[in-house]
């Protein structure tokens, strides 16, 4: 009903707009999984590093930052915030990072959580988004 | 009552002023109930204040769809008291990049343009116009980037759902005796 209502109102151009749009974020998507799995994690507040671990081991450790503790898990080659004692609890929603280049940002309390590759190719990735 | 061309042409202006002034009035009303709900995810918004946009650049042309999009963001920034704050400086930067797409897009496409593709360029121009500043200004880290084909995506979505509810108002619009161009006389004569 919607769909009908909706295509009975586009023009032909519409369509092509929509469909150029829809073929350009799948195939971001797709970019962006091809990335390589990371293989460590760091966690900085305004620029200084507070923690760096490998993936692979499994841990759990808290930050304490301007509005209360925040509780990063490692495990299994991701991280993701179990909790965070801030209000809208965006970096908890914004689920795990596995991907180089993946972060977490956990604003009110200030932390920056990101995922690295090995030192060599994460070298190259890197000049190349940044140039 | 007998009106002249010229008081008919004078009359018609003042209903276009009339009805753009009640736009800027219900885009602000929008907007501002918007920015006070919580956002979903991350200031995902569903920006419904950019119907009455499209409604006055189909209706009125691209000077008017500026007009009610300036004005909604810096009156609804004196309403939230956030001007010339982060939060004002992304709706500015949005809004300013939907208005270039959506007003070229309507002069380029003409009829062959209709609200829902005009509205879903808007929604994706108004997103690369805040994460451009977002990354100059905000957010100075490559990975923001991630988050572009997520929002992209939804910003299609709402422009679809945008455009459908301002086709549906430019047709009830254009139904109403201010939109019947050339006959303007006649309506206080039925």
């Amino acid at each position: 009903m919607a769909w009908k209502l909706i295509f009975s109102r586009m023009t032909l151009m519409d369509g092509v707009i929509i469909i150029a749009l829809l073929a350009g974020i799948v195939s971001s998507f797709i970019y962006m999984g091809q990335r390589r799995e990371g293989s460590r994690v760091v966690v900085e507040r305004e620029g200084k590093i507070l923690f760096a671990a490998s993936l692979d081991q499994e841990r759990e450790v808290s930050f304490s930052g301007p509005v209360g503790e925040t509780v990063l898990i490692v495990r299994r080659g991701a991280a993701f915030i179990r909790r965070s004692d801030c209000r809208d609890k965006v970096c908890v929603r914004m689920g795990e990072v596995a991907k180089v280049g993946d972060w977490i940002a956990c604003v009110p309390n200030r932390l920056l959580v990101r995922v690295e590759g090995d030192e060599k190719g994460d070298k190259r990735e890197y000049d190349i988004l940044s140039r | 009552m007998t009106s002249s061309a010229a008081e008919a042409v004078q009359l018609e202006k003042i209903r276009r002023e009339i009805f753009l002034a009640l736009f800027i009035a219900l885009a602000v009303a929008i907007y501002t109930v918007e920015a006070l709900l919580p956002s979903p995810v991350l200031g995902l918004r569903l920006g419904f204040a950019n119907i009455l946009a499209l409604a006055a650049l189909f209706l009125f042309g691209a000077r008017a769809a500026w007009t009610v999009t300036l004005a909604r963001i810096f009156i609804g920034a004196l309403l939230l008291g956030n001007l010339f704050s982060p939060g004002f400086l992304l709706s500015l930067a949005g809004g300013t990049a939907a208005m270039t797409l959506m007003s070229a897009a309507k002069t380029l496409g003409g009829r062959f343009i209709s609200p829902i593709g005009v509205s879903v360029l808007g929604a994706v121009g108004h997103i690369a116009g805040q994460m451009l500043v977002a990354s100059l200004l905000l957010v100075r880290h490559p990975g923001l980037w991630n988050l572009g084909p997520v929002f992209m995506l939804v910003a299609v979505a709402t422009g679809v759902m945008n455009g459908l509810a301002a086709s549906l108002l430019i047709e009830t619009l254009r139904g109403h005796p201010v939109f019947h161009y050339g006959s303007v006389a006649n309506a206080d004569h039925p």
